[in-house]
């Protein structure tokens, strides 16, 4: 019951900062202002005042992005958490998840804030193919203000989807030990096998894994950074069909990931590896693991045409979720690229 | 002019929570620009920086916000230190001044051989 508590007297500290884009809006508006009228008193044309109080400020778009991730982020590893533990709860205590579920939408109110990428160096392209194609996609409720998937319908998603060219996912970064001589504690990447073919990532030495390679009983492969590869491996070729203990578990490398490699969620990675979850037990499972797909639209289809195109997967989740929150689930897909280049 | 010098990691906050101790209360811009004059415009603040840096304190309970009207009559949003910030300020001052004065040991030439 504490943790429940702790869960709702953080959710109560979100709800009391009432930090809403709107707001946010207004003080960089407020602040653009007084940065112009500086410029205009230190004798700037107008175009010229404004221009260079935006490029001091870095960009309207990357700095609420920026400010985005930090109201949101810190937070969420947690939240997921939480989220996990009440719907795994629900059944055993339903009066109160109804409980923090109808307070929550009183104070959260229907906030979708997207996951989408900060570039760390401002104007630089992601390291994707056809960024404009790629979604994030999934479930939100008032209590997740990011799309999340559940393994109990990202198969079904995936199998019966139609807006999408492919959709994958992944369940997250952990830390986890490099255990040999000179062991280092780094991040490890859970994903699909599909993941680095949908984001349109090729390996730059080796390949990603397979299907095959996917599953839990499956000897253990991995991709290593490019980071990681340099700084372990002096960017050695022979690094390839190398062994090395990931958490004391002989691991394959079969891969090294680009330079500009990057997690959609910007988490530091320095080893990919599959998430090997066991898919018939997921497929059956109620709510399953929490996880994050990221999609690519067929091309020429928008946004809202494959979220109508997802009604019936949608419906399907719907069916299977707790019943107090089936009013609250809304079907979200949303650009996963958000850099701009207006200036 | 001299180079100048990006705001090293982990010290804005600092920095904010000194100006907003010099300056009672102050909004977003204000702090800036007086973190930019404190440096002898040694130091640039990317603006878009702050605010993220803004929100952490403010998260933390370090400092407080309330909208209010600029000198300039202008609507903007003003932060002020908290009594948890205070305290926090205090202890980071502390800590930095423990780090300089040891890297300024390691930096200064040896007196006893």
């Amino acid at each position: 019951m504490r943790k429940l508590r702790a869960l709702w007297m953080r959710l109560r500290g979100v709800v009391a900062l009432g930090k809403t884009e709107d707001e946010f809006s207004a003080e960089l508006e407020s602040h653009l202002q007084m940065h112009i009228e500086d410029n205009l008193r230190a004798g700037m044309s107008a175009q010229q005042a404004r221009r260079e109080a935006i490029l001091k400020l870095g960009g309207i778009e990357q700095t609420t992005q920026a400010y985005r991730e930090r109201g949101t982020l810190p937070l969420l590893d947690n939240l997921l958490r939480d989220v996990r533990y009440a719907l795994r709860g629900f059944r055993r205590n339903p009066v109160f998840t109804m409980t923090v579920i109808a307070t929550l939408t009183l104070g959260i109110g229907a906030t979708t804030a997207v996951f989408s990428v900060v570039d760390p160096i401002l104007f630089r392209s992601l390291p994707y193919a056809n960024p404009e194609q790629l979604v994030s996609v999934g479930l939100t409720a008032p209590i997740i203000p990011v799309e999340f998937m559940l393994g109990g319908s990202y198969y079904d998603w995936r199998d019966h989807q139609h807006p999408f060219t492919a959709l994958t996912s992944e369940t997250g970064v952990e830390a986890c030990d490099l255990t040999e001589q000179n062991a280092i504690r780094l991040n490890c990447a859970h994903a699909e096998s599909s993941f680095l073919s949908t984001l349109g990532i090729a390996p730059v030495l080796g390949r990603s894994f397979t299907e095959e390679e996917d599953r839990p009983s499956a000897p253990k492969v991995a991709l290593i950074s490019y980071g990681l590869w340099q700084r372990r491996f002096g960017r050695d070729a022979d690094v390839l069909n190398k062994t090395i203990a990931i958490d004391g578990q002989q691991t394959r490398i079969i891969g090294v990931l680009p330079r500009s490699f990057e997690m959609p969620t910007l988490e530091p990675a320095d080893i990919l590896v599959p998430q090997a979850l066991d898919e018939t037990e997921q497929r059956k499972a109620d709510p399953g693991r929490v996880m994050y797909a990221f999609a690519r639209l067929k091309p020429g289809l928008t946004r809202e045409q494959a979220k109508a195109e997802l009604q019936p997967v949608f419906e399907y989740s719907l069916r299977l979720a707790p019943h107090a929150f089936v009013r609250k689930f809304t079907s979200e897909c949303v650009p996963y690229v958000t850099v701009s280049s207006k200036m | 002019m001299g180079t100048k010098g990006e705001v090293w990691q982990g010290t804005l906050a600092l920095m904010v929570l000194k100006t907003l101790e010099a300056m009672g209360s102050l909004h977003g811009y204000g702090v800036a620009r007086r973190i930019e004059q404190t440096s002898g415009n040694k130091l640039i603040v990317q603006y878009g920086t702050l605010y993220p840096a803004l929100l952490k304190l403010e998260q933390e309970g370090y400092i407080a916000s309330e909208w209010g009207v600029s000198e300039n009559n202008r609507r903007a949003k003003f932060y002020k230190l908290t009594r948890a910030g205070r305290r926090q300020l205090e202890r980071e001052t502390r800590d930095w001044e423990q780090a300089t004065a040891i890297l300024a040991r390691f930096l200064s030439p040896a007196e006893e051989a």
